[in-house]
């Protein structure tokens, strides 16, 4: 099995979104008004904080009004497999923010962490 | 985004997740053999000026270095993940778990990492100095035997203590201490 993920940097968190739900990528100014959802405040990186000039989002491909992912810093495409898909330990992912699924992947000597953009969702929009 | 059905098609995260063994560990549950001899086999381990024993049985290896991923929201004590032949192993720090102040930081990539497997956890200790292995009496695994202006943050995960050349030397109970690093 195998998944194809867009991957992105937000501070020095590396993230993986499914790239089903990722229309198209943008510029922070081309989203302007569009409802947003941000990982940043979860994942203690302070929402005040400037993004980096390189700074994209992602269009989701979602129901409902346009709504944008806050991706931060565009890493690349990826294809993840169950392989290679390492399991957070229970008592570790008690700790983890909601929005992280259990589980992350290595490479290039970064760990990648799975964006439950479910959780993601319900929490800025309950 | 159109969904492919055929088996090796895309999937979602859930999925994936699924497949690459849920969320938890084959071994966990698993109980480790007891300790049949007179004294119980330790690792002697120094932490800032704190001196520590944890049951050799639990110590599965030492690491001279580790890779660290900060755990993203985590927990001062929870120093971050390392990845050891494809298993997360999340990384304590003793001495903040503890509440034990040092008198300076250590930098990351002179500390040692003790990886530790008890009946439900696997994680990385992280220490200054391991300090040595050696026996450790019976008699000596008595909580009664700790001081009474002993750490209170301590007190709690002590089997026992002992006088050594440097100190105190104390045994922790580390199902007790993981147990707590858990919920906390």
């Amino acid at each position: 099995m195998r998944v194809e993920s867009l991957v992105f940097r937000v501070g020095a968190v590396h993230l993986a979104v499914e790239l089903r739900w990722v229309s198209s990528v943008l510029a922070i100014e081309e989203a302007l008004g569009v409802d947003s959802l941000d990982p940043r405040p979860w994942l203690g990186i302070g929402e005040g904080e400037a993004p980096p000039e390189e700074a994209r989002v992602g269009l989701l491909d979602l129901p409902g009004p346009p709504t944008v992912l806050y991706l931060g810093e565009l890493v690349g495409a990826r294809t993840l497999t169950a392989e290679e898909v390492l399991v957070v330990p229970g008592w570790l992912a008690r700790h983890l923010p909601p929005i992280l699924r259990p589980a992350c992947v290595a490479g290039d000597e970064k760990v990648v962490w799975m964006l439950d953009l479910d959780t993601l969702r319900e929490r800025v929009s309950p | 985004m159109t969904e492919e059905d055929e088996e090796g098609g895309l999937g979602g995260f859930d999925d994936l997740l699924s497949e690459a063994g849920g969320s938890s560990f084959a071994w966990e549950g698993e109980v480790l053999d007891g300790e049949g001899e007179d004294d119980l086999s330790v690792l002697a381990f120094r932490v800032g000026e704190d001196r520590y024993c944890v049951s050799g049985d639990s110590v599965r290896e030492v690491l001279g270095s580790a890779e660290v991923t900060p755990l993203p929201g985590a927990p001062e004590y929870l120093l971050g993940i390392t990845i050891l032949r494809r298993q997360v192993v999340g990384l304590l720090a003793m001495d903040r778990f503890l509440g034990r102040a040092r008198e300076r930081e250590v930098p990351v990539e002179e500390l040692r990492v003790l990886v530790v497997e008890t009946a439900h956890y696997v994680a990385g200790i992280v220490v200054d100095e391991i300090t040595g292995l050696r026996g450790w009496p019976k008699g000596a695994m008595d909580p009664a035997t700790l001081p009474e202006n002993f750490h209170s943050g301590t007190r709690r995960y002590a089997v026992g203590c002992r006088a050594i050349d440097e100190g105190l030397e104390v045994l922790l109970d580390l199902e007790e201490l993981l147990d707590a690093a858990a919920i906390q």
